[in-house]
């Protein structure tokens, strides 16, 4: 098994997520197999600017333990 | 420690006697670098009672751990010292390209101590190191002196990097930092003034000796990584004026973990002035002295939308090691009444202290205003903040023109605000008053204007509502250099995710924004999290964005393991960032500081509360019990701020501060 | 005899001017402009001042340098 960060749009609950925002999934799983399982099929994701390590990668692309998946949010700085 | 130099430079300005002395091990094992070793340095070596501005302060230069390995977002500098500004512990934190040039001439950080004679300048080079006379350069503005001093000094191949203090320092300004590159400056706690105060002018440095790490191969792994990420990053067709759209929706009540990384997108395009245009809606951004709401300043965002600074700019500015480049050079030679072609892209502190802060509308003002106090070497937050106080003494009387020389100090006036800036810089008539920041300038002024002084603890807040994020309620008291915005806030723990670093931290969650005016566990150990943390960052030579990237991209942990060879965990690590805030906080109280006594003004807590905006009736009525709390999980008394006795013991500090330098 | 002079591949520099600062020539300069729409600086090297030491390459983080170039 492998497991991956996962920071959900607007930090919304994720049951499929421990309390630090883990996600268990099998080895090999791919980033669009992850986005899935979090209720976030292709289409969705799109819509959410879903990333992995940052980059709007393919969703066959397989995960690696410790990868982290985000939407893009803009953050300011100060 | 593999990655540092082992050694320091203490230099005895009255006597001339400059030694080069090791430091043990144990000291970094205990407290990194930067900050940490300052705190140990100076708390061990700064007699109580010294005078700030007198032969027995110390002022601090430091470099981090992590600099020059190859780390990226590790090129920050980090000048300690007892602050005239707020009579305790100091520091400023500062970019550029100055940090490497410390240990390139082969210590982690130099010492000064005594006060010169005549003015004076350090030149360090590999070989060389001596006290130079700088009469010729006493007068001259930062960045004149500077290009100035790299000319003169540069004998061999090796280009000479330059700290160096304006007419602020050298006027001992209490609100005076210390520049360099032309316009970056350690600004805060008023540490220019205390080296204006020594008659040392420059630090120039031209040494080239290796920098080493324990693994460099692995430390270039994690930087590698992490730059190709933060390269490929592109920004959503976004435009500025959109932005106060996107404010708007930072302004709801909600507070929600998210990835730091995500921060690199705007401040790859915009840098920091793309939160102006952000925070008037979003309620991040202190209005009119802290008394006004969006309303108040009509105009402000269509004023100072970021595409306008955009379009003037020449080239992106990277610190050392930076991937990101936040920073630019601007073309201002159309910009009216300005007197430089060229200035530093300013950051959104220095905009919105002299922006909406004072419902000043013109954002060709703060160009101007921005190289001056660039070249004065002072800090625009604390500029800002006590022209703003100044603004609303005139405006109710307190003040009049008799005593303003002439001048009609209210809302917006721009012209006199400039006329205002350049009297503080020269402290010239009524600019003396105000020179030293605003509660000094309040007790020179008298006539209850207190009240309208917008610090805490001596030190002017900076640009960010602690009604909007809960987390500065605590952390602009509770920190021992008070109001400063960049050791902790909700937004950052928001981001970092340090609970997976961490075993005592909690995982940031979705909750409503309230919730972090509230005196719980939850918050406690979060402020105190992150503020510890932050104390490792600094210790490192990070910076800021680099560490609000969140853990998960900036990888300090193992950036740390790998310079110095250590397999320690992200526990111990914290521990040493507590240690180091602990060393801080005995410092002020070694130094007479009652921490009970730092409170926030009124405004910040929302007494009286804003009466429009997204700030609209929000209180903090809990301040004193959440700073308790924060004072309570660092491990010192609830009531006091004190350290307590067995923290201080099984922090280990009372045997490092045993410890001695050597030979 | 000279060495080799450094060559600068734009693709995986991130402008971070460790290079500039690890030449103890200071002959390496940020100052190639136009490269990406960011207006990002890039690294150019002043040939007469470098020696080939190959302390640059060395110190990329980003493996953006060789030692390839031709005095």
């Amino acid at each position: 098994m492998i497991r991956v960060k996962v920071f959900t749009p607007f930090g919304l609950p994720n049951k499929k997520l421990d309390e630090r925002g883990w996600m268990e999934l099998p080895e090999g799983a791919t980033f669009g197999k992850a986005a899935a399982g979090l209720g976030m099929p292709g289409p969705v994701a799109k819509i959410c600017m879903l990333r992995l390590n940052g980059e709007a990668l393919p969703f066959n692309t397989p995960l690696k333990d410790s990868d982290v998946i985000s939407c893009v949010v803009f953050i300011r700085g100060g | 420690m593999v990655s540092c130099m082992g050694s320091i430079l203490e230099v005895d300005l009255t006597s001339g006697e400059i030694k080069k002395t090791k430091v043990p091990d144990e000291i970094y094992y205990n407290v990194l670098s930067g900050k940490g070793l300052g705190a140990w340095y100076c708390l061990k070596n700064i007699p109580a009672g010294a005078d700030p501005l007198g032969p027995d302060n110390i002022l601090g230069i430091t470099s981090g751990a992590l600099t020059g390995t190859g780390a990226l977002f590790c090129g920050r500098w980090t000048v300690v010292g007892k602050s005239p500004l707020t009579g305790g512990w100091g520091d400023s934190n500062c970019g550029g390209m100055f940090a490497p040039a410390i240990k390139q001439c082969g210590v982690d950080a130099i010492f000064f101590r005594g006060v010169s004679e005549k003015p004076v300048y350090l030149y360090m080079d590999n070989r060389t190191c001596e006290l130079r006379d700088a009469s010729a350069y006493w007068g001259l503005d930062a960045t004149e002196a500077e290009k100035r001093l790299t000319e003169d000094s540069q004998k061999g191949k090796k280009l000479p990097r330059v700290a160096v203090i304006g007419q602020a320092g050298e006027n001992r300004s209490c609100i005076a930092g210390i520049c360099n590159d032309g316009g970056r400056i350690a600004a805060r706690s008023g540490l220019g003034g205390v080296m204006g105060s020594k008659r040392l002018k420059a630090v120039v440095l031209a040494g080239s000796l290796p920098i080493r790490s324990a693994q460099p191969e692995r430390v270039k792994e994690l930087s590698s990584v992490m730059g190709r990420k933060i390269k490929r990053m592109l920004v959503p067709p976004v435009s500025g004026a959109m932005l106060p759209m996107v404010g708007r929706m930072m302004g709801l009540p909600v507070s929600f973990p998210m990835d730091g990384a995500m921060s690199g997108m705007l401040l790859k395009k915009w840098g920091t002035p793309m939160n102006q245009a952000l925070a008037v809606v979003s309620g991040d951004a202190p209005l009119k002295n802290w008394s006004g709401g969006p309303k108040d300043v009509p105009g402000a965002n269509k004023e100072f939308n970021p595409d306008k600074i955009l379009a003037m700019e020449t080239a992106k500015y990277h610190c050392y090691s930076c991937p990101m480049g936040c920073g630019g050079m601007l073309d201002t030679g159309k910009v009216p009444g300005m007197e430089y072609d060229e200035t530093h892209k300013p950051e959104y502190e220095t905009m919105n202290q002299f922006g909406p802060l004072l419902v000043n509308n013109s954002l060709d003002s703060i160009f101007i205003i921005n190289e001056l106090l660039n070249r004065a070497g002072m800090d625009t937050i604390s500029a800002g903040a006590t022209v703003a106080f100044a603004i609303e003494c005139f405006e109710v009387g307190i003040l009049t023109k008799a005593d303003t020389d002439g001048l009609e100090l209210t809302w917006g006036n721009t012209q006199a605000i400039i006329a205002l800036v350049k009297k503080m810089i020269a402290r010239e008539g009524f600019g003396d008053v105000l020179a030293d920041g605003s509660r000094i300038a309040a007790r020179r002024i008298g006539k209850g204007s207190e009240r309208l002084a917008m610090q805490v603890g001596g030190s002017e807040l900076p640009a960010h509502d602690s009604k909007n994020d809960g987390h500065l309620v605590t952390h602009y008291a509770a920190e021992p250099a008070p109001g400063k915005h960049t050791v902790a806030m909700d937004l950052m723990y928001n981001a970092m995710s340090l609970c997976d670093i961490c075993s005592w931290a909690p995982p940031a969650k979705l909750r409503n924004k309230k919730e972090n005016l509230e005196p719980t566990e939850t918050v406690a150990l979060a402020t105190a999290a992150n503020a510890c943390y932050t104390m490792m960052m600094d210790g490192a030579g990070g910076c800021y964005y680099g560490e609000m990237m969140g853990v998960h991209t900036f990888k300090l942990i193992e950036y740390l393991n790998a310079a110095a060879g250590w397999g320690r965990s992200g526990d111990d690590y914290m521990e040493i960032g507590k240690r180091v805030q602990t060393m801080r906080q005995l410092f002020n109280v070694k130094q007479g500081i009652d921490p009970a006594s730092v409170k926030l003004p009124g405004r910040a807590l929302g007494y009286p509360s804003l009466r429009s905006g997204p700030l609209k009736g929000v209180k903090a009525p809990y301040a004193k019990e959440q700073v308790s709390l924060h004072w309570k999980v660092m491990g010192w008394d609830g009531e006091t701020g004190v350290p307590a006795p067995e923290t201080v013991e099984a922090l280990g500090i009372n045997a490092l501060l045993e410890m001695e330098v050597g030979a | 005899m000279k060495g080799k002079l450094p060559v600068f591949d734009f693709e995986p520099c991130v402008s971070c001017s460790v290079c500039v600062l690890a030449c103890p020539f200071s002959c390496i300069t940020l100052s190639v402009n136009g490269v990406d729409a960011l207006k990002n600086l890039y690294p150019k090297v002043d040939a007469s001042g470098c020696t080939g030491c190959g302390i640059c390459e060395k110190a990329c983080p980003m493996g953006a340098i060789r030692m390839d170039g031709n005095a």
